[in-house]
């Protein structure tokens, strides 16, 4: 099930909230949280429960042996962590080393996602940062939560392992997590969906400036497609108590490929900083290792979205600028104007979205090749001329929603005009909510990007 | 205590073994459908149509394979089509190999189709013919599927799967 479906946000939902509103205890919720957590799961495809219900019982006790064993805790420790690297790489990787064709297409919703959080639970039990959860419940519900299974935010567990104990619910959380819930559903119906449009517009245009919009038509797809999924699962969780942190930053206003994604998918950077960049040393080692350091963090950046050459060479390529601002560019950078520091951010990631979308490396210098001039039929031609103008209030606004303007306006509203501020923005919400639905019956959304990786 | 200590922990070691062995399991039957086959397109074809007598039908062309069976032969990496000579006889047989095997529900549906349009086309002056379309087989194995609607249907369709 996804979050921007009809019965989800008319059926599963609502009847979720009803039902966990009129439990009595905090622990009895909690339950009824993991019911409905599991028939979430298993609405599309009931057969993965089990690979779901295995992997929980497995990192349960896994967490659990780690804690008590002092003679084979090194065992202990490599056996569980690879059981769940094992059943990743067989769904995602296993057709790149065997020499025949696997179905691969039907990875298990969720699977890196839920792989994440599970190994970070481990780490952090490794680590010593918190005692192994003894209660199945709590545990199970911290895998599985209905919120955040799907396309995350990844939450670690010593985030999350206080709110399953004692959580407020209050109104403001939940007005706050439906106001969230319904800007997501905007980001995605209204942005995502007709970027995506403008995307398969130009798929074949051969001009120069189509090139261009081609590119910029799924960086902006692509944001607004995640972060909106992300705000609606932070929106949904505040519903039911949880408090996670936002998944997205507007990473197009940053100056650095550094900065650009400490605020672009936030909780994945966080994870791989936490449990592979750290572990490995880190900043704390000499330039080598550093390097090493660096190149492997971005290689299996790049790999977790998908088992494709162009997602490793994403990697690598980011992963580079990355290493050249830190030992080049960034005095430099320090001293350019803002706004030159800005284009060459959005230049350089917009080049490594070319590599993300292409479906070969071959296929993606085709296209760069394209943006610059060389092998484009014309520099604009009447396609790209129809796609712009049909598209041009999209793309303004598209623009304008990734930048902070549109929240700072927000909060200036509430200070300005107090409820005045809160009943004129809840209106306006609900007419946006109004118009996403009627675009959902017309039929014309389309399901989340990232639900792939 | 010592001793419930490593009770405990050998619990802990055979449900963990437990786990694999019904993660094993479950993996085996997710993975466990046919794989792609090896063989050459002609290898296979020549297989699967060994011995049938294919005298009153016709190999068709590209244009026809767009005509009767609304399938893009761009989008397959071989493709045969068969189809009776006789107007009144519902005998076809489709040979494909997939470019991507993402194409074959495709394959499938379009073939569906064909087989409804026929039937309808057969069902009141035409028994025997609405039998074999009745009885016709639409087979997908992974890189390679048939669609056979014939009196040979039985033997057509184990000589496609022996060939693969």
């Amino acid at each position: 099930m996804i979050f921007n479906s009809l019965i989800f946000i008319f059926f599963f939902l609502p009847i979720s909230l009803i039902l966990y509103y009129l439990t009595p205890s905090l622990y009895l919720k909690n339950i009824v949280l993991l019911i409905i957590s599991l028939l979430f799961y298993a609405w599309n495809d009931p057969a993965t429960l089990i690979l779901l219900i295995l992997s929980i019982l497995w990192n349960y006790l896994s967490g659990i042996q780690i804690s008590k064993e002092t003679k084979h805790r090194k065992l202990v420790i490599i056996t569980s962590i690879v059981f769940n690297v094992v059943i990743l790489f067989i769904y995602k990787y296993i057709d790149m080393i065997v020499p025949f064709e696997v179905d691969t297409s039907h990875v298990p919703m969720g699977l890196s996602f839920f792989t994440f959080s599970a190994i970070s639970y481990l780490g952090d039990i490794i680590t010593e940062k918190v005692e192994p959860q003894k209660d199945i419940v709590l545990f199970s519900l911290y895998i599985c939560f209905f919120g955040k299974i799907s396309s995350g935010p990844i939450v670690t567990y010593a985030k999350m392992q206080p709110q399953l104990e004692l959580r407020a619910l209050n109104r403001t959380k939940f007005y706050t997590g439906m106001v969230l819930f319904i800007k997501g559903l905007v980001k995605k119906i209204i942005f995502a969906d007709q970027f995506a449009l403008v995307f398969q517009g130009l798929s074949s245009n051969n001009s120069v400036l189509g090139a261009w919009l081609y590119t910029i038509s799924y960086a902006l797809q692509l944001y607004f497609d995640f972060s909106g999924y992300s705000d609606m699962a932070i929106g949904v969780s505040k519903m039911f108590g949880f408090d996670f942190d936002i998944n997205f930053d507007h990473p197009y206003m940053s100056k650095t490929i550094q900065e650009f994604f400490r605020r672009w998918h936030i909780s994945l950077g966080n994870w791989f900083k936490n449990y592979v960049y750290i572990p490995l040393g880190g900043s704390r080692v000499n330039n080598v290792l550093y390097v090493r350091n660096i190149l492997i963090v971005w290689f299996l950046t790049g790999i977790w979205h998908g088992a494709d050459i162009t997602y490793i060479f994403w990697g690598l390529y980011l992963g580079i600028f990355v290493l050249m601002e830190k030992f080049f560019l960034k005095k430099g950078l320090a001293k350019l104007p803002r706004f030159i520091s800005h284009i060459y951010t959005l230049l350089i990631v917009l080049i490594g979205w070319v590599f993300f979308f292409s479906p070969s490396i071959q296929s993606a210098f085709d296209t760069l090749l394209k943006m610059f001039g060389f092998g484009a039929a014309s520099f604009a031609d009447s396609d790209f001329l129809f796609v712009f103008t049909s598209y041009l209030v999209l793309i303004i606004f598209g623009i304008f929603f990734a930048t902070p303007i549109y929240d700072k306006l927000q909060i200036v509203s509430y200070n300005l005009l107090k409820n005045k501020g809160i009943i004129i923005t809840s209106i306006v919400y609900v007419v946006f909510f109004v118009i996403c639905i009627s675009l959902m019956v017309g039929s014309t959304y389309q399901s989340f990007l990232y639900s792939a990786f | 205590m010592s001793k419930n200590l490593n009770i405990k922990k050998h619990i802990f070691s055979i449900l963990k073994g437990l786990i694999i062995v019904l993660m094993c399991i479950f993996l085996y039957f997710t993975f466990s459908k046919p794989q792609a086959s090896s063989k050459d397109f002609t290898t296979v074809q020549n297989g699967m149509l060994n011995n049938i007598d294919l005298s009153t039908m016709e190999l068709k062309d590209n244009i026809s394979i767009k005509r009767f069976l609304n399938l893009e032969p761009e989008m397959f990496e071989n493709i045969i089509y068969y189809k009776s000579q006789d107007a009144l006889n519902a005998d076809e047989i489709v040979l494909v190999q997939f470019k991507s095997i993402d194409d074959a529900k495709i394959f499938e549906e379009k073939m569906e189709a064909r087989i409804d349009e026929q039937r309808n086309i057969f069902s009141g002056y035409a028994p025997e013919q609405e039998d074999k379309l009745k009885n016709s087989i639409i087979d997908v194995q992974m890189n390679y599927a048939c669609m056979v609607v014939s009196q040979d249907v039985k033997t057509i369709h184990d000589q496609f799967l022996r060939s693969l």
